[in-house]
């Protein structure tokens, strides 16, 4: 604790020097533009401006491209109220009751509530998280070479059972990231692997790449075959005050998504594609008349946007103690940390203690912008959603190809964003996990050194790896986690074939 | 249908194509570089394997490889309201006289875009893929000579503020912009 009290206004430095502070807006509005644009979202958003980073500091890159992804868990509402569409994943839930409300002639009620429940979720949940990093520290501290390999491991499983896809499918995703991740002169020993002798794969493939030819083209393909967002078919009417009283009307309904926001973030692979319909489910299972959700139940907003910017800090978990990301967004963000040369694990959380706790602190104050922002925002809040895709996709490609250039002014790097960009639009349509892959190709070279490292302790044995409780439980939760789920549907079918065929 | 099935197939194969050679590949690495690239290669060749054959594994394994199990799924009636409202959103759309699904014609122009800007310069591209690309899609000529306007000043912008060499390529040297 008072580790954490001596780093405080270290932290509070960063935070109010030189251009963070600007930095911090810029990267809400940046956020809000991207979130409320149809088909962008935090994720795309991310990747885009990564490259963008290059020049910054490591801080201010860390705290500006989490001021977009909390930004974005704001600005994905407002096409989700306006027309029926989510900016984000994280605000699906949103359209089942801020579309109609926006219908009733209440859009500003609904956009004030997201601006507010938004704000509230993240405000809470960063406090919470800043409560609690004490004990993360001291969690963050038992974990070894082997527990970090395990943990790589472990995170990859993890997204292969939660995001959609079959589990197999999803080994292959991450395995293949590890793989790609292999290529250039090896970490452990100065071995040329798979370079095919071109000086210009001496250094790999830029996980950056690999992220903006996923999370951008890979997007943009698949963005160009969906019909156009129609124009707007409601007015922005309603009333500023009415929409923040609703918020404070429903204080049991904020806290219970907050929590659940929180707790889903943590959790690799989940996001904030599930804590918003977690929350939503919630929200209506416990209220006196769940029959209003889905015909403009406030609560139904209140939950799903307090959710969603909840699980940005939630996120922040295991993505700055392990390296294992909470969902794509934070894949960006893992790869942001890397790239400004922020390992993930202990130094954040004992030598770069003070760094960790600005990024913190950015995001309560990010929150705090948020609200007012979109309350700024709201009156021009319609023109986003006027914005034609097929305007915007040939920008994004141009953005993405000059950022991949400008990594290391490299054609590698863009020719990589090429052939990801197409097999990942094909990975994402038949449903092999590009959040695995993205792990992987990122953690490739962690969990190698990791391993080198700990089979170096043990003498090449493998047993390292079940010698001490905290790794025997990384290994039964990886082997749970993978069978548990096949295990569990395939007594259900037998129960199912058994009762029909009685 | 058939369609979805053969490129599916077709992704599989490539997995196993590229798992297969990168594994042959990492024995020639020795016993340290290669450990790591042998174990991931044999995953990726392994699954790949297993999904290309699930159709003839037995029932539990066919489960495992080919069944989309989640570990943490919404309750059934927010599912319930998830599957309207996808069913309400259309599917791919054509574009009015044009001969090639938009999705196709987007892959094919970007890999154009970077095969023609690895040979002249990613700035004299830009505003010609841009143009054709709004213009395929129907866009009015305001917006479009907008884009391109943008399009140009950004790339314009990497080539003086990040000295990003986006002006000359394999065909075309102009020594640099300014």
């Amino acid at each position: 604790m008072a580790a954490i009290t001596a780093v405080l206004p270290q932290a509070i430095e960063i935070l109010t020097s030189g251009y963070t502070p600007y930095i911090l807006i810029l990267g809400v509005l940046l956020g809000i533009l991207f979130g409320g644009l149809p088909g962008i979202g935090a994720t795309l958003g991310m990747a885009i401006v990564l490259p963008l980073t290059l020049p910054l500091d490591g801080p201010d890159a860390i705290i500006l491209l989490i001021s977009i992804y909390s930004g974005a868990m704001y600005g994905g509402s407002i096409p989700a109220i306006l027309v029926n569409v989510p900016g984000t994943a994280g605000d699906a839930a949103t359209t089942f009751d801020g579309y109609p409300m926006a219908r009733q002639g209440k859009a500003i009620n609904a956009l004030v509530i997201s601006a507010v429940a938004s704000a509230i979720g993240g405000i809470l949940a960063v406090t919470i998280l800043l409560v609690i990093s004490p004990s993360l520290i001291e969690l963050v501290l038992l974990f070894g070479s082997p527990q970090y390999f395990l943990m790589a491991i472990l995170g990859i499983s993890m997204i292969t059972v939660i995001t959609t896809g079959s589990t197999v499918k999803g080994l292959v995703a991450g395995a293949f990231g590890l793989l790609l991740a292999t290529i250039g002169i090896a970490p452990t020993v100065p071995v040329k692997r798979y370079t095919f002798d071109l000086i210009a794969l001496y250094s790999g493939l830029d996980y950056i790449a690999i992220l903006i030819g996923l999370f951008a083209i890979a997007e943009m393909i698949g963005l160009s075959k969906e019909e156009q967002v129609s124009q707007s078919e409601t007015g922005l009417e309603g009333s500023v005050l009415e929409g923040v009283k609703s918020v404070f009307r429903h204080p049991i309904v904020v806290l219970k998504s907050m929590v659940i926001g929180l707790l889903v973030g943590a959790v690799p692979g989940s996001g904030a594609s599930i804590s918003n319909f977690i929350s939503y489910g919630e929200a209506m299972r416990s209220s006196k008349t769940p029959e209003r959700f889905g015909n403009g139940a406030e609560e139904g907003v209140v939950a799903t946007d307090v959710a969603n910017n909840a699980t940005v800090a939630g996120a922040l978990i295991p993505t700055f103690s392990f390296g294992i990301p909470g969902s794509g967004s934070t894949a960006v963000l893992l790869g942001g940390l890397i790239m400004h040369g922020l390992r993930p694990g202990p130094d954040l959380f004992t030598t770069q203690l003070h760094i960790t706790y600005s990024v913190f602190l950015g995001l309560l104050v990010g929150n705090i912008v948020i609200l007012i922002m979109g309350l700024i925002v709201i009156p021009r809040a319609g023109y986003l959603t006027q914005v034609d895709t097929d305007l915007i996709i040939p920008v994004i490609v141009v953005l993405s190809a000059l950022g991949a250039l400008a990594l290391r002014n490299n054609w590698v790097d863009v020719w990589t964003i090429l052939v990801l960009g197409l097999v990942g639009y094909f990975m994402k349509k038949h449903d092999f996990s590009v959040i695995a892959f993205v792990l992987g190709a990122i953690l490739g070279p962690i969990a190698e050194e990791n391993l080198y490292r700990s089979l170096s302790i043990s003498g090449g044995s493998f047993g390292i790896f079940l010698e001490d409780p905290l790794s025997l439980f990384l290994v039964a939760s990886i082997i749970v986690i993978l069978l548990g789920p096949t295990f569990r549907a395939v007594i259900e079918e037998r129960r199912v074939e058994a009762s029909g065929g009685g | 249908m058939k369609t979805y099935v053969d490129s599916e197939r077709a992704l599989t194969l490539l997995f196993l194509l590229i798992g297969g050679s990168m594994l042959a590949e990492a024995y020639s690495f020795g016993s340290t570089a290669g450990l790591f690239p042998k174990l991931t290669a044999s995953i990726v060749v392994g699954g790949s394997i297993l999904i290309l054959f699930q159709n003839h594994l037995p029932g539990p394994l066919r489960t495992f490889v080919a069944k989309d199990i989640q570990l943490i799924q919404a309750s059934e009636d927010v599912q319930k309201m998830t599957d309207r409202a996808i069913a309400s959103s259309s599917g791919e759309t054509e574009v009015a006289d044009r001969p090639l699904p938009p999705s196709v014609f987007t892959g094919g122009f970007v890999a154009a875009f970077i095969v023609c800007s690895y040979l002249v310069g990613m700035l004299w591209t830009t505003p010609v893929f841009v143009a054709i690309y709004a213009r395929w899609f129907h866009q009015p000529w305001r917006y479009t000579i907008l884009v391109v306007v943008l399009s140009f000043a950004i790339a314009y912008g990497f080539s003086v503020v990040l000295n990003t060499p986006v002006d000359s390529g394999v065909l075309l040297q102009t020594l640099g912009v300014a």
